[in-house]
């Protein structure tokens, strides 16, 4: 078994989209001209996307007993909300 | 309802025709790390609130940061999460060797984490940024300290995984201890990911 095999999967894929998504929030972070409020629901929409990939493939949830992923996109979804509302509120 | 899938016993592949799911550790395991992630996410509420209070503070304190520690922070941690997964994917298919080397390559990721940490504490400590500055200051230790614990907890546990492989074949259970570490790992990784932005990024 070969480790190029196992590289040559969707997992790695997933790794290169969590750095291409890294990188797209570090640019919005530093803003350019786009107004504050807009860009930082962007960076925080961004990292939540980032754990549900962490989530579903890294933790390899997506193969889980539907319960436990429901529990896990249940809590994502949550937290995202709340986040950006308290956000929203400053 | 329970949550224990049906254990796939095919060792020859791990995407079979027809999609057995199955559960990655123990029930335990996800009973700790929910509540640990929930811990957290409590504490980026609690952040977020206090910053609606003090915006001009906490976006002037944030300014004082150097975002290229994060940045790689992420990098690395991303990183060592695909050698994780990657290892545990490995043990699958009995690859014992190639596993424990890559579970290694996972500490070494951790242990370049640590380094760049202390480096920047180092850093916002002489410039006389320190937990008693302002509330910005304090979160950001408070957040990335108890991260921090974790980084080391989680090494600790990859240091554990290693020897676990080592044996070659696992029993069901030792397969159950390896995937639960795995999943701690990838926590670490998953809590970083909106650490960093929060702190370092949005205004």
């Amino acid at each position: 078994m070969m480790l190029t095999d196992l590289l040559r999967d969707r997992i790695t894929v997933v790794w290169l989209v969590l750095i291409a998504a890294t990188i797209a929030s570090w640019l919005l972070g530093i803003g350019h001209g786009l107004p504050a409020t807009y860009a930082g629901v962007c960076i925080i929409l961004i990292a939540f996307v980032k754990v549900r990939f962490v989530g579903r493939y890294f933790m390899e949830l997506r193969d889980a007993p539907a319960a436990l992923l429901g529990v896990f996109e249940g809590w994502v979804a949550l937290v995202t909300v709340v986040l950006i509302g308290l956000f929203l509120l400053a | 309802m329970t949550l224990r899938g049906t254990v796939s016993t095919d060792t020859a592949s791990d995407r079979p025709a027809l999609r057995v799911r199955r559960l990655p550790g123990e029930e335990g395991t996800w009973v700790f790390l929910f509540g640990d992630m929930t811990v957290f996410a409590i504490l980026f509420s609690v952040y977020l609130y206090y910053r609606a209070g003090e915006a001009d503070v906490f976006t002037e304190s944030q300014m004082r940061l150097n975002q290229i520690f994060g940045v790689v922070n992420t990098l690395v941690l991303l990183t060592s999460s695909l050698l994780v997964v990657t290892a545990v994917r490995v043990m699958r298919r009995n690859g014992s060797l190639l596993a424990r080397r890559l579970i290694y390559a996972a500490m070494a990721c951790g242990a370049v984490f640590v380094m760049n940490k202390a480096i920047e504490y180092g850093r916002e400590i002489s410039d006389g940024f320190v937990p008693a500055t302002n509330q910005f200051f304090m979160y950001f230790y408070v957040m990335t300290g108890l991260h921090l614990l974790h980084v080391l907890l989680g090494m600790g546990l990859l240091g554990f995984m290693a020897r676990l492989v080592r044996s070659g074949a696992l029993s069901p259970r030792q397969r159950g201890y390896l995937e639960g570490g795995a999943c701690f790992w990838h926590m670490v990784d998953l809590l970083w990911i909106v650490i960093f932005p929060l702190l370092y990024l949005v205004k």
